[in-house]
């Protein structure tokens, strides 16, 4: 299935904007993210198709995923 | 302007009728009522909204802010919790909007790495509390709004006496722990709490519904996690930016302009490469 990846702001060092992945079925948003060893403690935020994501949930074919680093300055 | 007509608080109606041009009070006739009837600022400017009169500094506030809008501000109340960057601005742009009560929450002086960003940090004030600069500030910006100033950390045992009385409450701290804890606190007083957070090119806005436990789990989440600000530090333009949309969401809760609030919502913005996500929490 077709997995579209977006990352924000620091994730994208060394990594990618948006890139498109071809995953398995049954991949969880925790699988892809240790595919692209990004540490859970980076990723503070996960929307699926612009809805809120727990780490578990199983994808599917054409799901856009955006991954967020933790931000808390003021 | 040469004002000869003594008055009391009984006409001071007339008084500012008679001293209005198009229905619009300069600051030196409100400044010279406050003088001879003893009453407030507020109270002058409370009067004249009531009756019809737009005191000149809101003027350019009417075309999207009503008259009985103008007064609803006035007669409102916004905790702030946090006066450093988020803070300060969300402060001032509240005062400069009317927002007739403020509460500002911080525990914090004023140091010399606050200087890059922090809107009422400069040399003179180094060294001095955040929430007593700007109480005392904001009587040469609006002297028609009352500031209280709380020096103390915001802690949930002392929460309900540091919000009394505020509608909405701003989120403008620098850590999840913290945040955690007001979110907590606005969740049971059913406060809604506008959230903002930056880290260097980044920053992000939500509003929590009074109902909602997202952000609180979005927070708890986070705590102890690497924070981003601590590597990318707050470069000057991010906390008005995201200071400013703060704002007009507390606005649109205050005069109660229900469309598009950023509910249960995430704002994601990337000043670096301008891009942003809105996602529902």
């Amino acid at each position: 299935m077709k997995v579209t990846i977006k990352l924000f702001a620091i994730l994208r060092r060394d990594r990618f904007d948006t890139r498109v992945f071809q995953f398995e079925e049954d991949t969880t948003i925790y699988d892809i993210l240790d595919r692209l060893n990004i540490h859970t403690e980076d990723a503070a935020i996960v929307f699926v198709n612009g809805k809120h994501a727990e780490l578990e949930q199983k994808l599917l074919d054409g799901d856009v995923v955006s991954i967020f680093p933790p931000i808390g300055g003021g | 302007m040469v004002v000869k007509i003594k008055m009391d608080a009984h006409n001071i109606l007339d008084f500012l009728r008679e001293n209005a041009i198009d229905g619009v009070l300069s600051h030196k006739i409100i400044e010279y009522a406050v003088k001879i009837t003893k009453l407030s600022f507020q109270e002058i400017e409370r009067i004249s909204l009531t009756k019809g009169l737009i005191p000149k500094r809101y003027l350019r506030n009417q075309r999207v802010i009503k008259r009985v809008e103008q007064l609803a501000l006035l007669n409102s109340c916004v905790a702030i919790v946090g006066c450093g960057g988020l803070g300060g601005y969300t402060i001032e742009m509240l005062a400069r909007l009317g927002v007739g009560q403020l509460i500002c929450i911080d525990p914090d002086y004023f140091r010399e790495e606050d200087l890059n960003r922090q809107r009422f940090c400069n040399l003179n004030t180094l060294g001095q509390l955040k929430a007593e600069v700007i109480k005392e500030e904001l009587k040469n910006i609006n002297p028609a709004v009352v500031v209280k100033a709380h020096t103390s950390s915001f802690l949930p045992e002392i929460g309900e006496t540091l919000l009394a009385g505020a509608q909405v409450v701003v989120d403008a701290l620098d850590s999840f722990e913290a945040r955690t804890d007001l979110a907590e606190t606005c969740r049971r007083l059913s406060i809604p709490l506008v959230h903002g957070a930056i880290a260097g090119w980044y920053g992000q806005v939500s509003v929590q519904e009074i109902e909602s436990n997202k952000l609180i789990d979005l927070f708890k989440s986070s705590c102890g996690k690497r924070e981003l600000q601590r590597e990318l530090g707050n470069p000057s333009f991010a906390p008005p930016f995201i200071s400013a949309i703060q704002v007009a969401e507390t606005i649109k809760i205050l005069l109660q302009k229900d469309n598009n609030l950023l509910l249960n919502k995430l704002f994601f913005f990337d000043l670096l490469t301008f891009s942003f996500e809105l996602g529902q929490l």
